[in-house]
């Protein structure tokens, strides 16, 4: 089955220190919803978003970014880390 | 603390790293040796050197773990086998969660809640680390 742009999905698995989501995002999505969706599923308040970022080896993504237009891989884990590192 | 019950948390501890996608994303390699998790790890941005950090669980949960960074091969702390802006050689890592933090670096210190092992678990200390050692140019070949 021929699946258009607009309905197509990708693959992709949120790893956090607060547990990992996997599921099937549409790539018309932009990042940043996808994020605040994410959190909700793990209990993380959703309205803390601002605070996280989503990184993917470690660098920050451009979370107005609809995901099709991120580059990214099918089954590509990406992390959902706190934006500042703790200051010691 | 016995050393069953230390042992008992290490292993809830190792299972959690193992089985969380943060390893499989920063690439750790997680071994344990008797009181010991060792977990090898390098910067997430670069190509650069590999830092083998070793956690001791020595009177957990009573004490956070000690964590320093030990020689890859010999497993023999030293400066040599230290990554920058983590802390030093010998007093440890400094990040919320270990033993030095909260016993030497920031004792005493009212901005931080003392060490218990709910608010500080082992898997958000290490990926704390990790993200020191990623912003800190930790990519020099060795």
């Amino acid at each position: 089955m021929t699946h258009n742009h607009k309905d197509r999905k990708i693959k992709l698995t949120f790893a956090t220190t607060a547990g990992d989501y996997t599921d099937e995002f549409p790539v018309n999505q932009p990042l940043g919803a996808v994020k605040t969706r994410v959190m909700a599923k793990l209990k993380l308040d959703p309205s803390t978003a601002g605070d996280f970022v989503v990184t993917l080896n470690g660098t920050p993504l451009d979370e107005s970014k609809k995901l099709g237009e991120l580059g990214l891989q099918e089954c590509a884990v990406l992390t959902i880390e706190r934006r500042e590192v703790v200051k010691v | 603390m016995d050393v069953e019950t230390s042992r008992e948390g290490m292993l809830l501890a190792l299972d959690t790293v193992k089985e969380s996608q943060l390893a499989v994303e920063a690439g750790w390699v997680i071994t344990s040796e008797d009181l010991c998790i060792y977990i090898s790890m390098r910067s997430r941005r670069e190509e650069g050197p590999t830092f083998l950090m070793r956690a001791s669980f020595d009177d957990y949960p009573a004490r956070a773990p000690s964590c320093l960074f030990v020689d890859p091969g010999t497993k023999v702390p030293g400066p040599s086998a230290w990554p920058t802006g983590v802390g030093s050689h010998p007093r440890g890592i400094c990040t919320p969660g270990t033993r030095e933090f909260h016993e030497d670096y920031h004792k005493n210190d009212a901005k931080y809640p003392p060490w218990d092992r709910k608010k500080y678990p082992f898997l958000a200390t290490v990926h704390e680390i990790q993200r020191l050692i990623d912003t800190k140019g930790n990519t020099k070949l060795v």
